[in-house]
């Protein structure tokens, strides 16, 4: 199987970005096996942003690995724009990373220590952009001021910069190929409240101007619940609720939701 | 090295980087710069040091400044060449190792532990008398024992690093795998290796004095700092000048390879000097 067209099932809705069928995963650990995803299906619309919210080990990072191929599910399908992106030769991988993009949970881990922050971007314009090198300076700039950072931090290492530049350097790097999705793993938990503010706005900014989905994934139920159209809530590596954010904050279904929300109210 | 450029080196580097140099240089040329044949006997056996003779003679009389020269050849240039190439080596097989993990990874590292295994000094006199002796097949020896720590070194650093973030989104960015290993990971770990490295220099220059020493490395009549100092061990009361003039040489070169793997560790580290320039 590989990038064949994926028929769309009659009944299904049509703006359907991103669909994840049934999708477990398993790692071999010493004494067993630990099931990471047990069947997770959703879906993700256009112009949508989804809140994936668990606790620690409930497989939310799993999902946004297995949706960027970083780590492969042992069954189900992931179909995006259409097409079924579960097993894909490398460079079909590296076409869909101009769609879609993820920014990670430490900021100063994700750029590497020894380069540039332009440099990183640049990296990420030359191989997915087809920009030549030496030419990108300009384009970095652009980015960098499109996330609130002055052009001169093209050229700090990532240790001279604060968690939140640096994580808006990310969201610059990962906003380079104008992706139709980006997952937020964790993308403010390492910041203070008020950078995690002023990150959740330049996000939701840059949705609305670049007409993107958004998967966020986090722990904290009440800052995604303010921003996300969508909510699921995950333990275990189950999906034990879905549903819109309203529906979810104010009549869980779920003990494992209300004992979340207790957690915080 | 437009970004080593860039970076606020401390003089001290630079410093110990020309007096490498200039040891280099020195061990290269140092048929040109004998005051006395090295290899010539003469009736002044085992002379204290004179204007004549700065570090006196030996039991041969042969002027022992000028056995150290020319020794440098043999202990400086042939220590370095052979850290150069078991650290290449070495780095390699631990970087893939620990890169791909997996088959590839239990393959090469059962190699390395098999080498491991063995004493490094029992292990370069094994193979250094099966080979014979010389100075290529003692470097060559010393080769076999010594590439294992760089890979060894290279592979759980490249396994430390592989986890982080930024080799995800590398990823991300759309690099190869030749790219990630090449400008993601091979920078990252290369720090503590050429610090190893450096501060190895000092160890292979005994290495091969110990291999000398057992006949086994280089030859009688030519000069060697090891091989002296075993030699003038026999004249210690009587004429300690012979073992000391090397000693002092080797041990004096020998910090000079440790100062410079210092400096070296902290110009890779970019944490580090950020905060010398901090304050």
């Amino acid at each position: 199987m590989s990038y064949h067209d994926y028929e769309i099932p009659a009944g299904s809705n049509s703006n359907s970005l991103l669909k994840l069928e049934g999708i477990s995963m398993e790692f071999k650990r010493k004494g067993g096996i630990l099931k990471a995803l047990d069947n997770v299906t959703f879906e993700l619309r256009e112009n949508e942003v989804l809140g994936i919210i668990g606790e620690s080990g409930s497989g939310k990072s799993t999902v946004a690995r297995v949706i960027t191929g970083l780590h492969r599910a042992t069954e189900g399908r992931v179909i995006f724009q259409g097409k079924d992106v579960t097993d894909l030769t490398k460079t079909e991988r590296q076409r869909m990373y101009s769609d879609l993009q993820m920014v990670f949970q430490n900021p100063i881990k994700s750029f590497n220590p020894r380069r540039k922050i332009g440099t990183s971007i640049s990296e990420c314009l030359c191989h997915l952009c087809a920009y030549s090198r030496g030419t990108t300076d300009d384009k970095v700039k652009d980015l960098l001021e499109d996330v609130g950072l002055k052009a001169e931090y093209a050229d700090k290492y990532p240790h001279e910069m604060s968690g939140g530049e640096c994580q808006r350097a990310a969201i610059a790097r990962a906003m380079a190929v104008c992706p139709k999705i980006l997952i937020c793993d964790e993308a403010t938990s390492a910041l203070d409240v008020s950078a995690q503010a002023r990150i959740i706005n330049l996000l939701m900014e840059l949705k609305d101007k670049y007409n993107m989905s958004i998967i966020f994934i986090s722990h904290d139920l009440p800052l995604v619940s303010t921003i996300t159209d969508r909510i699921i809530i995950m333990d275990g590596g189950k999906i034990v609720e879905e549903g819109s954010a309203e529906e979810v904050i104010c009549s869980p279904k779920t003990d494992y939701t209300r004992e979340l929300l207790d957690a915080v109210l | 090295m437009n970004r080593l450029k860039e970076k606020n080196l401390p003089r001290s580097f630079y410093v110990l980087l020309g007096i490498v140099a200039v040891l280099l240089l020195l061990s290269l040329f140092s048929g040109f710069l004998v005051p006395h044949d090295p290899y010539e006997t003469s009736g002044a056996i085992l002379k204290a040091p004179s204007m004549e003779h700065l570090m006196g003679t030996d039991e041969h009389g042969r002027d022992v400044l000028s056995r150290v020269i020319i020794g440098s050849k043999t202990s400086i240039f042939s220590a370095f060449i052979l850290i150069a190439i078991a650290g290449t080596f070495g780095t390699l097989i631990g970087l893939v190792g620990g890169y791909y993990g997996g088959k590839i990874d239990t393959i090469l590292m059962r190699i390395t532990d098999l080498f491991l295994a063995f004493p490094d000094m029992i292990l370069a006199v094994a193979v250094a008398g099966i080979l014979g002796g010389g100075l290529i097949n003692a470097m060559l020896a010393l080769f076999i024992t010594t590439w294992t720590q760089y890979a060894r070194l290279a592979r759980s650093s490249t396994i430390a690093i592989k986890k982080e973030e930024f080799i995800q989104a590398a990823r991300l960015s759309g690099c190869s795998e030749l790219r990630i290993l090449t400008v993601h990971v091979l920078p990252n770990i290369v720090g503590p290796l050429i610090v190893t490295a450096t501060l190895h220099v000092s160890g292979m220059m005994i290495g091969i004095a110990g291999l000398s020493f057992l006949g086994l490395g280089v030859k009688v009549p030519e000069a060697e700092w090891g091989s002296m100092i075993s030699v003038g061990r026999n004249y210690l009361q009587s004429a300690p000048w012979i073992a000391l003039g090397p000693s002092v040489v080797m041990v004096s070169v020998m910090m000079v390879f440790n100062l410079l793997g210092d400096e070296i560790r902290d110009i890779f580290d970019p944490k580090s000097n950020s905060r010398k320039i901090e304050g």
